[in-house]
């Protein structure tokens, strides 16, 4: 009896108490390391204390909306719209910001925005039935259209907010660093990201987000309320989305109807990238964080070694294929 | 069936061996099958069934031994090779394309051409006359998600039999089955039979096998037990050759003490999906008492599985009146089924029953989430506790709480499903076809501690297709038919035959008369 219990099981050691996860991430950890200290050795630029905060905070927009997205990744679903729900609140908040809305009111009503695409990507996929593929592709063009029907397809500048004082207060934001050069933005993403793992690995929505993907019919018959969990996933993604947008507008010091597009689609290959499953059941917040640094450091080490934004866009593209391909390769062995 | 009207052997395999990393799959076993045979192979879970049919189909390769074909050698290498050879399996799960119909299904891969395009025209002519052949009356046009398991399975080997098969392994074949559909299954082997086709019938129902086969052979960890006849063994015997142990009794003997009523249903309706003028869930009044087991028969798609889950709240009945321990209840959701002391063990335990992907202490405590958590936060060291303590109550092997549930035996996984209602302090247990597919040893583990839920004064439904276990197990047994119950029998006074001639729809009292075989097939479509 035994011998037979063995025959279906892996072989047992340290490694098989880690989660599937938590291996990934360390597999995509070990690349990123290597990738990192390629760049370092090969260019002198890269150490540089400028170059470091700047990949930081290139970082920051993929963390974020990474987040999101692993949130609805695990739980079995995805969303297209996380770029343009960003250009939205992006927009509100500037909008807001200039015929006078005080800060305090104008970013938590730009974040429950976001919430609110959340809500809405949640009723057409929980409740009209839509897959989520095509739903949040849907509403991703209603949010992208309703963007440029408000600004009529033009930017908006924070120079045009009435008070000076706002204008700077409201660049610190995305813009500012503290007193050790580290910048706000960088901070934010952290803090939010370690409050999202918590949730995620502690919480009992966590919980039930996970098996929600993994198995959802398993998990409407344990009692667990699977639309709510879900609604939830999406709006998770539609807050980070906003928060995203916020960061980036006043970062740039402008809000614009076309800021974010493809943003999603970059979120999930950095999401994959650290380890996060697109089949659902699978994945945390710090495969998110170890995808989106891979994805800032290829493209901010590319960038110093002057190759050019197409070629880069096809290396990003072979590195993602390469990476499912030996995932896969390592399923098939598994299974 | 004498050997020497058949022809003689047909079918070989000597001193295989086959070794995993850390594990001796099979060691040094041997097989053999005449023509026209069916020949039985029954071991344990993991006893090594499964790694010899994919020597002998050439999904694996052995490490050492020799398969002969009619005495002369051969080399099995490749699935590919397998089926040149004639050696077909039709598995466990079911391969067939689902939206694509009958005739397409058994051409698959291979269709009938007519110069550069596909004749359909020949291609259900030819599929038509293998199912004439086999004596199966299907439609070829049929897409093949409209018909029932049984249905699918005789595609199945239809399917292996386009291939000029001669040598078939069937792998527990009548697991999904209903009596009525194994009797066609055995008249479908009994024509294979007399085609002079042999066949490896792999089966966890041991009485299934006094009436199909002539020889059995076991295996038991990998190694080779012994072939016997079937005629010259008892059923004891035969369950020791297995287990290495002997067994007195497949089921435990068991005096229960039945309280009052736990859990009443009344007025359960719910309206069939595929046609909305007759009702697929239709009960009036369904009761059981604490301490009790109520056993539950009906053919498959009778609509069993569908009332239970209209009484936990997973689909939605049209009109239900549930009374838990005389109270009334309102039960929308599995949440509040659980809530209120309801557990719910699915039938299909890969499919909804368990996250495969996810680790054994997971699913322990997946429906004890509210319980775990305070303010929204779980409790991880409660968790632990909870799961570690259900883990060795039920006896769940597995090497850590980490572990994935996939790599779990099915007998250990049905236990982490139970582990998952038991540790909710459920006053009615729900479980359907507790034992499909898992092994002996653990079946009688699995009735054990049905029978020390009922001690502590659980009331339990039993969905079972398996009638010796709604006789052992039941204390009242109650039979559905098309959605209705078609009479309750007490389980020390009712027979095999009795419950059967209730499930095919003939009642007992009024004499109505019994539908014949092609009404059944119908109404599963």
């Amino acid at each position: 009896m035994n011998a037979a219990v063995n025959v279906s099981q892996p072989k047992q050691g340290a490694l098989s108490n880690l989660s599937v996860a938590t291996k990934k991430a360390m597999l995509s950890g070990s690349g990123l390391i290597l990738l990192y200290t390629f760049f370092a050795v090969r260019n002198p630029n890269f150490l540089l204390r400028a170059n470091q905060i700047n990949l930081l905070q290139q970082v920051v927009t993929y963390s974020i909306i990474g987040y999101g997205l692993t949130f609805c990744l695990i739980c079995g679903g995805t969303d297209l719209s996380a770029g343009a729900s960003m250009a939205l609140s992006g927009i509100m908040v500037v909008w807001m910001l200039r015929v006078g809305v005080p800060m305090w009111v104008a970013i938590p009503v730009s974040l429950c925005m976001g919430i609110l695409t959340g809500i809405l990507n949640g009723f057409t996929i929980e409740i009209l039935g839509i897959v989520p593929f095509i739903a949040t592709l849907g509403t991703q063009w209603v949010y992208r259209g309703l963007a440029n029907v408000w600004l009529n397809g033009n930017p908006i500048y924070t120079r045009d907010i009435p008070s000076k004082a706002v204008q700077e207060a409201f660049y610190v934001l995305g813009g500012g660093r503290t007193s050790f050069w580290l910048p706000y933005s960088v901070i934010i993403t952290f803090v939010y990201g370690a409050m999202l793992a918590v949730v995620l690995s502690k919480s009992k929505v966590g919980r039930q987000i996970y098996a929600c993907g993994s198995n959802p019919e398993a998990a409407k018959l344990s009692g667990i309320n699977t639309v709510g969990t879900r609604m939830f996933a999406y709006c998770v993604s539609g807050f980070s989305a906003a928060l995203c947008g916020i960061l980036v507008s006043s970062r740039l010091s402008s809000a614009q109807p076309t800021a974010g597009t493809g943003y999603e689609l970059e979120a999930i290959a950095a999401a994959v990238l650290g380890g996060v499953s697109v089949n659902g059941g699978e994945g945390s917040i710090v495969n998110a964080v170890i995808g989106a640094l891979i994805m800032g450091v290829l493209r901010n080490g590319l960038n110093l070694f002057h190759i050019g934004s197409f070629y880069q866009q096809a290396i990003t593209g072979f590195i993602l294929v390469a990476a499912c391909a030996l995932e896969a390769r390592r399923h098939r062995q598994s299974a | 069936m004498d050997e020497s009207q058949r022809g003689g052997e047909l079918f070989r395999m000597e001193g295989i061996c086959k070794s995993f990393p850390g594990v001796k799959a099979l060691d040094n076993v041997s097989l053999s099958v005449n023509k026209g045979e069916v020949h039985g192979l029954v071991g344990e879970n993991g006893a090594g069934k499964s790694t010899l049919m994919k020597i002998m189909t050439g999904v694996y390769r052995a490490d050492a031994g020799q398969i002969y074909i009619e005495g002369s050698p051969v080399k099995i290498d490749s699935t590919k090779k397998a089926q040149e050879l004639g050696v077909a399996i039709i598995f466990q799960e079911l391969n067939l394309c689902p939206h694509l119909t009958v005739a397409d299904n058994i051409f698959i891969g291979r269709p009938k051409m007519a110069g550069p395009v596909i004749s359909d025209r020949a291609m259900h002519a030819a599929a038509r006359k293998i199912l004439d052949d086999l004596g199966i009356g299907l439609n070829t046009h049929t897409v093949v998600r409209q018909l029932s398991v049984a249905q699918q399975q005789m595609v199945e080997i239809a399917k292996a039999i386009s291939f000029n098969s001669r040598i078939l392994v069937l792998d527990e074949p009548t697991a999904t089955l209903t009596e009525k559909e194994i009797q066609q299954l055995f008249a479908i082997i009994d024509t294979l039979r007399a085609k002079g086709v042999g066949m490896v019938y792999i089966s966890h129902r041991l009485e299934e096998l006094g009436h199909i086969c002539e020889r059995v052979s076991v295996l038991r960890d990998g190694q080779y037990i012994g072939t016997r006849y079937l005629k010259d063994i008892t059923t004891p015997e035969l369950v020791n050759m297995i287990v290495g142990r002997s067994m007195t009794s497949k089921f435990p003997k068991h005096e229960r003490k039945i309280g009052s009523v736990a859990l009443e249903a009344v007025g359960v309706r719910r309206k069939d999906k595929l046609n909305a003028s007759r009702y697929k869930v239709d009960v009036d009044r369904l009761y059981v008492r604490a301490g009790e087991i109520l056993g539950v028969a009906g053919l498959v798609g009778a609509g069993r599985t569908e009332i239970m889950r209209c009484i936990f709240g997973a689909d939605r009945a049209e009109s239900i009146e549930l009374k838990l321990g005389g109270k009334r209840v309102r039960v929308r959701s599995p949440g509040q089924a659980i809530a209120n002391g309801i557990g719910y063990a699915t039938e299909d335990r890969r499919r909804d029953g368990l996250s495969l992907m996810l680790d054994v202490q997971y699913n322990i405590n997946m429906a004890f989430l509210p319980r775990l958590a305070k303010m929204g936060f779980i409790n991880d060291r409660a968790g632990l506790r909870n799961a570690e303590q259900y883990k060795q109550l039920l006896r769940v092997k597995t090497p850590s709480l980490r572990q994935i549930t996939r790599y779990l035996s099915g007998g250990n996984q049905q236990k982490v499903v139970l582990a998952k209602w038991l540790c909710n302090n459920v006053r009615v247990l729900i479980i359907d076809e507790p034992t499909r597919g898992i092994d002996v040893g653990a079946k009688f583990e699995v009735y054990e501690l049905l029978n020390q839920l009922s001690d502590s004064g659980v009331a339990i439904i039993m969905i079972s297709s398996e009638l010796p276990e709604i006789l052992g197990m039941s204390d009242r047994v109650i039979v559905i038919h098309e959605g209705k119950i078609n009479g309750e029998l007490d389980a020390k006074q009712t027979t095999q035959e009795e419950i059967l001639y209730l499930a095919a729809g003939y009642n007992l009292l009024e004499g109505k008369s019994a539908p014949t075989l092609n009404d059944r097939s119908a109404a599963a479509v």
